[in-house]
């Protein structure tokens, strides 16, 4: 067992975002999260990675609660990947990569050069970044600044690994690279890897299991080819649509034809997002 | 290369600032072989030093509190004297004198008054920007620093006989300060100067914002406290030696900061160059106040160093704005 959530609550102003979460992730699955906007992804990624405080409830690593963990002792494990880079003017790649050992070097053993940590290195050359290490954040291209995010989740060494939607903004090519590199990594180091994401495809191909959140709450969860269905597609997502097999790849593919005049999700104004 | 031209031209600041004093090169040679015999000399021991060092410091502790304020609070205008800091410290000393609680020349005194002045003066920006942006954060930094200026001013009226002893803390100089007054200063600016190195990773993750400093496993709000603790802690002890030096802890960071490659340079950048900007305003402010020493003002008043900062920081300031409108 790995990462473990009881009646996991989060609201806003008396608003429930998220109510009565009971997920359990083991150690080295895949897993995606997938739902409308405010469904309560984000908000769910975030209470899993100890950023926020729940409402009520518990979040148990290993069967510890991380209420009880220190920051530092959370992101040993966690590595998040989020979807903005930090604001930072004139702030390179390698020293930005160079920051996700801060977990586990704390404050002192930062003040070496970030020229000479191998994990820095090694996360920057997995990403294929070493030729850009020394660019200044600003100047790199949509594809490399997603590649410099996963970076610095990599440069953490957690066996945990958040990606909040790693393909927003990216042409079709970068969204398989990423998701392609994700999966080598998955593999080589035995990550436990939880993704949000909005492409249903890619997480029929990419994810072992997918969790479909629908108003705070898990409306579906299993492998993909048990949770896609068309009346997942009406209930959660509002269209009327049809999921067929790909031949190639024998994983579920999804068609949407039309959205469904009622009945749909009310669209939610969740001031966290997704 | 670099490390040879900043060393140059920390000494060459230095040797103008003694210059500007009235030092000759044999009254060095005199104090550096620890016998000071002549006036000149003794003068030079006495009152020039202290005050080369006390520019320096308090120049340095600006500089690095500029730079842990502006990267913890992620705005680029946070400085000493607009987060109402300095201007608490200086309303702290001078209540403590005012009303008699501490000696002037008590080195402790005027910096256990200066904490607790800048701690309030922190505090009523704090207050004031809670739940707000950066941008918020301006706002509140100029009314906490308005009130604390209010609140020196209901001082002065109350005692208006003081007003002349009272500006220099207002404007910010390092003249007259001696030995006595520096004995905290000399190890306590440099420890935090040192504690601030250290914690260079703490403020370089809060730069990224609490999302990115949390996930990586930084406390934003302590760490932030504790950031902010080691910058009052430096404006306290610059405010007790120098009072209200204006620019440098807004300026420096800046230009410290452009000038150094990783984040591991800004503390040292930002001290070096703060030591230099104040001891070259103060070699200015002596030589400017020898230039006006013929006339009736000149023997009322030296020139106070805080007056060249103010003049020379709104320069720097505009020239910013400007190229970054007309890049």
């Amino acid at each position: 067992m790995s990462l473990r959530t009881l009646g996991l609550s989060f609201g806003h102003g008396g608003r429930p975002l998220l109510a009565g979460i009971d997920l359990t992730v083991e150690k080295g699955e895949s897993v995606a999260l997938v739902g409308v906007n405010g469904s309560g992804k984000s908000t769910l990624l975030r209470l899993l990675s100890g950023v926020l405080p729940p409402g009520s409830g518990t979040v148990e690593l290993d069967g510890r609660p991380l209420a009880r963990m220190s920051r530092r002792q959370i992101a040993r494990r966690i590595a998040v990947m989020h979807q903005a880079l930090p604001p930072v003017p004139g702030l390179t790649v390698r020293q930005l990569v160079h920051q996700g050992r801060y977990p586990g070097q704390g404050p002192l053993g930062m003040l070496r050069a970030p020229g000479h940590d191998p994990a820095t290195e090694e996360a920057l050359a997995l990403t294929g970044l070493t030729g850009l290490a020394d660019r200044v954040l600003d100047t790199l291209s949509g594809g490399e600044r997603q590649r410099a995010r996963l970076a610095l989740a990599l440069a953490q060494e957690a066996d945990i690994l958040f990606l909040d939607e790693p393909t927003a903004h990216l042409d079709i090519r970068h969204q398989l690279e990423v998701l392609e590199l994700v999966r080598e990594l998955r593999a080589a180091r035995g990550l436990t890897v939880v993704t949000v994401l909005h492409e249903l495809d890619h997480a029929a191909r990419f994810t072992d299991r997918i969790v479909a959140l629908h108003r705070g709450a898990v409306h579906a969860d299993g492998p993909p080819s048990a949770v896609l269905t068309p009346d997942l597609l009406s209930e959660v997502f509002g269209v009327a649509g049809r999921v067929v097999i790909d031949e190639v790849r024998h994983h579920p593919r999804c068609i949407p034809d039309a959205p469904l005049p009622t009945g749909g999700p009310t669209r939610s104004s969740a001031p966290s997002g997704g | 290369m670099t490390r040879v031209l900043v060393l140059l031209l920390v000494v060459l600041t230095a040797l103008l600032h003694l210059g500007a004093g009235g030092a000759g090169p044999g009254d060095l040679l005199a104090v550096a072989d620890g016998r000071p015999a002549t006036l000149d000399e003794r003068i030079l021991w006495e009152l020039g030093l202290p005050r080369l060092v006390t520019a320096a410091l308090a120049g340095a502790a600006l500089g690095v509190a500029g730079h842990l304020l502006q990267t913890s609070l992620r705005n680029q205008l946070a400085a000493p004297e607009l987060t109402a800091v300095n201007p608490g410290a200086v309303l702290g000393v001078l209540a403590a004198t005012t009303f008699g609680l501490v000696s002037p020349d008590s080195a402790l005194g005027g910096l256990g008054a200066a904490l607790l002045g800048g701690v309030l003066g922190g505090a009523v920006t704090w207050l004031l920007s809670a739940g707000g942006g950066p941008g918020r954060a301006v706002i509140a930094g100029l009314l906490g620093s308005a009130l604390m200026g209010g609140l020196v001013t209901l001082l002065l009226a109350y005692q208006p006989g003081r007003f002349g002893n009272v500006l220099r803390w207002l404007v910010g100089s390092v003249e007259g300060r001696v030995w006595d007054h520096l004995v905290i200063a000399v190890w306590w600016i440099p420890l935090w100067l040192c504690v601030a190195w250290a914690a260079t990773a703490v403020t370089t993750l809060l730069q990224g914002g609490d999302q990115h400093a949390a996930s990586l496993g930084l406390a934003p709000r302590r760490a932030r406290l504790a950031v902010l603790g080691i910058a009052v802690a430096l404006i306290a002890c610059a405010a007790s030696l120098a009072g209200a030096i204006a620019f440098v802890g807004l300026v420096v960071p800046h230009a410290a900061r452009r000038l150094t490659g990783g984040p591991g340079g800004h503390v040292p950048a930002a001290a070096l160059l703060g030591a230099v900007a104040l001891v070259g305003a103060d070699a200015a402010a002596q030589v400017l106040t020898r230039l006006i020493a013929g006339t009736e003002l000149g023997h009322r008043l030296g020139l106070p160093a805080g007056v060249i900062t103010a003049l020379a920081g709104a320069a720097v300031l505009v020239a910013i704005v400007y190229r970054e409108k007309n890049p």
